[in-house]
């Protein structure tokens, strides 16, 4: 394995909430709670949760959006959030970003060029004759033509637009892209194209892939490896295949047996009996199926378990 | 049979004139049965629906028959239709949030319906409704009907709209997207509540969704829609193990297999969908589709069947389900 691209180390981000009475302290939602993971050049990595389990947050502190509460997130070794700011407006170029949205995502009023040509603007110096030969090099790689540069957006379809995204994103020659369900709204047919752009851009020019989705199909599709997240902590991580085939966790084992597949007959799932949050223990506990009386005194941490896989179960399905 | 829809035709206004966004469907659905819609964004399965309900934007056309029950839903004026609405017949939409009222408590909105239809007192439909949110499962219902929907989670407000859908005992629920805002565990135990009530009091389901794996596991029957009409429909075995059309053939390869070699290529359709179809003269498919000839443009599309009820419309293909 080569130099990690990205380390992500013990990343913490914290919300403050509204106070509950006038001179009660601000209560204090962990959204991201001590994340940590490394993503190797030229690889993809997945991040599976429902809403609210904080995977975007976790997506905002990687791009230097949002400053972390604590941890750090290095870049080929350099931290982000440690950097001057017109270094980290230089730094930025080398991280881009693909929206779920193509529709919101690209300026209506502006032609295909400019919308693709922008994140030029954050590299030091482009000079003009340069900038429409990038533009003509990164509609290109999406299979877009030259002709297409003089377009407004409203010209092309949800597939196509999310192509322009792609585009976009690609331009700066970006080390990591980070693709925040790049698919979800786009239809069956044409996740499809999109799906196939990104592994080629991987295989041909190195891309390497910080995925968030809520789809372990898409997830599974084009990262090496996944971690499912579950409000705001890894719960477990590993080598994609393994991890859909055989999962560890009793959560990422829910997400798979929810997820529709046309192949297999449905798993009925029972109920897990009605448990109160437990303020101490594992956050899961509550729907855990598996949970036993350890479980809710004591949080269990993230821990190896063979094959690169980490959990954060004391009771790991068929371990 | 409960429902019977033929030669469903619907224009909408636009700038340059009427435009044809669902035309030639026919379809029929017996009491207790659950059918299942799939297509893609334009394919006409959203406006068949609010078709039905009587719902479809101001200036739309209908031709054609719909027949449920007794009446002719196409004929119907907009006061009769709303005796329907909520009663015989009930709709779950995509967005709870938007389809609940915010500012009125969850039990009055689930216990409208009773008081409207029923002439219930408005305690008695209170009390109904606390039934009801237990029926969908909704744990401490009392605690949930005099909640406002800001303070309930996606899939509660969910369970509520199917509460409030359920709340006369309709003979026919249609359920557009109902699950596509909520996540993969929520939308499991939505969609298994909707099929076993559906079971339990012979209440007819046409569930509209992009997700053919949803329909798959909720249906006993599909209509595959493309560009405004029916392609493909049948028991969902029959469909989906044995798809004869190329644009539902085309659907299932192109999603990501489970379990395949990860990258490995999937088999996109080229081309974007239609936009609408204006001038609905021969396959919408073709030009997509990759045994597209001269002749998919100009020939009306036939209907050929194959065993008991598994139809195909595709000049391609010939009662053997061979390339003709």
């Amino acid at each position: 394995m080569s130099a990690p691209l990205l380390e992500v180390v013990d990343l913490v981000k914290l919300y403050t909430l509204a106070r509950p009475g006038w001179f009660a302290p601000h209560p204090t939602r962990r959204a991201v709670d001590g994340v940590g993971f490394v993503i190797a050049a030229g690889r993809s990595f997945g991040v599976v949760g429902e809403s609210g389990s904080g995977k975007s947050t976790l997506a905002r502190a990687i791009m230097a959006l949002d400053r972390p509460t604590s941890g750090a997130v290095r870049l080929e070794g350099r931290s982000l959030y440690d950097l001057p700011r017109k270094e980290l407006r230089a730094m930025r170029a080398h991280i881009q970003m693909i929206f779920q949205d193509p529709y919101g995502s690209l300026d209506p009023r502006q032609r295909i060029a400019r919308i693709v040509a922008e994140p030029l603007s954050n590299l030091a110096h482009v000079a003009r004759a340069e900038r429409s030969a990038r533009v003509e090099e990164a509609l290109r790689a999406v299979g877009l033509g030259a002709a297409d540069a003089l377009k407004y957006p409203h010209e092309f379809s949800g597939g196509q637009r999310q192509r322009i995204a792609i585009a976009r994103a690609l331009i700066t020659r970006p080390k990591l892209v980070v693709a925040d369900e790049p698919v979800s709204a786009l239809d069956v047919s044409v996740q499809a194209q999109v799906l196939n752009l990104m592994s080629d851009l991987q295989r041909e020019a190195g891309v390497t892939y910080l995925v968030i989705s809520h789809d372990l199909a898409v997830v599974g599709h084009i990262c090496d490896e996944i971690a499912v997240m579950f409000r705001g902590g890894f719960v477990e991580t590993g080598p994609s295949a393994t991890l859909l085939t055989r999962p560890a966790h009793p959560y990422t084992r829910e997400l798979v047996d929810a997820a529709p597949k046309l192949e297999e007959a449905p798993v009925s799932r029972p109920e897990a009996p009605p448990r109160p949050d437990a303020a101490t223990g594992c956050a899961y506990a509550a729907r855990c199926l598996f949970a036993q009386a350890r479980c809710l005194g004591e949080a269990p941490a993230l821990r190896v378990l063979g094959e690169a896989r980490r959990v954060a179960c004391h009771f790991p399905i068929g371990g | 049979m409960l429902l019977e829809i033929r030669d469903l035709a619907i224009d909408l206004p636009s700038p340059t004139g009427a435009r044809r966004v669902v035309h030639d469907v026919s379809f029929s659905l017996a009491a207790g049965e659950s059918l299942g819609v799939v297509g893609e964004s334009g394919s006409g399965k959203t406006m068949t629906a609010l078709a039905l309900m009587g719902l479809l934007p101001d200036g739309a056309a209908v031709s054609g028959a719909m027949r449920f029950e007794t009446r002719d839903l196409a004929g119907l004026g907009e006061a009769e239709m709303q005796k329907l609405r909520g009663d015989r017949l009930a709709m779950i939409f995509q967005e709870p949030m938007s389809a609940l009222n915010p500012l009125h408590r969850i039990g009055a909105q689930v216990a409208e319906p009773l008081v409207l239809h029923r002439a219930m007192s408005k305690a008695a439909a209170w009390a109904e409704a606390v039934r009801l949110l237990d029926r969908v499962r909704l744990r401490d219902p009392e605690r949930i009907a005099r909640a406002y929907p800001f303070a309930l989670s996606g899939g509660e407000r969910q369970r509520a709209m199917i509460a409030m859908a359920l709340s006369c005992g309709p003979k026919l629920i249609i359920a557009d997207e109902p699950t596509t805002a909520l996540d993969v565990t929520v939308q499991a135990k939505i969609l298994d509540l909707l099929a076993s009530l559906g079971e339990q009091s012979d209440m007819a389901m046409l569930l509209v969704s992009h997700d053919l794996a949803v329909i798959a596991r909720h249906c006993r029957r599909v209509l595959v829609m493309y560009g405004g009409t029916i392609m493909e429909s049948g028991p969902v075995d029959a469909v989906l193990r044995r798809a004869r059309h190329p644009y539902t053939r085309a659907l299932l390869d192109a999603r990501p297999r489970p379990g395949a070699p990860r990258g490995e290529r999937l088999r996109a359709i080229a081309g974007a969908a239609p936009p609408s179809v204006s001038a609905p003269s021969g396959c919408p498919f073709a030009g997509r589709c990759p045994l597209t000839l001269d002749a998919c443009r100009a020939t009306p599309l036939p209907t050929v069947e194959f065993e008991a009820d598994h139809r195909v419309r595709c000049i391609r293909i010939d009662s053997e389900g061979r390339l003709a």
